[in-house]
């Protein structure tokens, strides 16, 4: 009983009319649409970012591979900085305070 | 897409088909128009990824206004609570999206205005899926298997949640009439 009376009260629905879509909304989708391709960057400028991208990149990694240098040479730059600090006196240790 | 009147041939022939959907789903004339907007904007941009061989183009369309609607209507319950705050601690609640201030559907006559009204809030107070099944089956008059290829589920599972939705408007409605 409960369920006939529910699809009764649904048929309700039916008399709902379809409409037609406004005859602005095209002109609206079109403007929506070149909107966005106007506010697309073109194509030379997409390509520029992506080079200069790498160049940065690779220019990057270039210092990187040069001050990457090998662990002898580094160790006789050290031996070169205690001779400074040596001669100036100055304190090796990180300890602030001294015991 | 390329082709300018290619895109125009989609639109005419859909044009209606979305927008009535659109209104069903979210009352609102000025909704209805923008959501149709972004629909056939995304149907312009996306119609490279139209796969005939899965679906017919009217299945793709119609599912993608479906999904906007439905994305529109969540949206719009997250800002009427307040906010992210708000929408942290009632995310599943089925507290209407709607008043009946808010429904101008140019489809509704004015002789059964408020038999409409109350009745349609009723149906957008449901769960979406159910809601989903109501407005394809009863409002724009779906045979059950289309019903059930637009919401990716099988017949069995459209009839069960039709009948979940009319046990609830049922509810629903009974506690109107008691107050």
């Amino acid at each position: 009983m409960k369920q006939m009376n529910i699809d009764t009260k649904l048929d309700l629905l039916k008399q709902i009319s379809e409409v037609d879509a406004p005859p602005f909304l095209l002109t609206r989708i079109r403007q929506q649409i070149q909107n966005m391709a106007n506010a697309e960057a073109p194509v030379k400028w997409k390509w520029a970012f992506a080079l200069t991208s790498i160049i940065i990149l690779l220019f990057n990694f270039s210092i990187l591979l040069k001050t990457g240098e090998p662990v002898e040479k580094q160790d006789t730059q050290n031996s070169g900085i205690e001779k400074v600090i040596n001669s100036m006196n100055l304190s090796t240790s990180n300890q602030f305070y001294h015991d | 897409m390329k082709d300018q009147l290619h895109f125009e041939t989609i639109y005419n022939e859909h044009k209606n088909l979305v927008y009535n959907m659109c209104l069903n789903y979210v009352l609102n004339k000025e909704d209805a128009q923008d959501i149709t907007q972004e629909v056939f904007v995304k149907i312009y941009q996306h119609y490279d990824q139209f796969n005939a061989s899965t679906a017919s183009l009217k299945t793709w369309i119609c599912k993608i206004a479906i999904n906007h609607c439905l994305d529109f209507l969540k949206s719009k319950k997250t800002k009427k609570r307040f906010g992210f705050i708000g929408s942290l601690f009632h995310a599943d609640s089925n507290e209407p999206i709607f008043n009946a201030a808010d429904i101008d559907h140019p489809g509704i006559k004015s002789e059964n205005k408020e038999a409409l009204t109350d009745l349609l809030l009723v149906i957008h107070s449901l769960p979406e899926n159910q809601k989903t099944a109501i407005i394809l089956s009863k409002l724009e008059n779906r045979p059950q298997k289309e019903v059930a290829e637009l919401m990716n589920t099988s017949i069995k599972a459209v009839e069960s949640l039709l009948q979940r939705a009319k046990q609830g408007i049922q509810k629903k409605l009974d506690k109107n009439e008691g107050i």
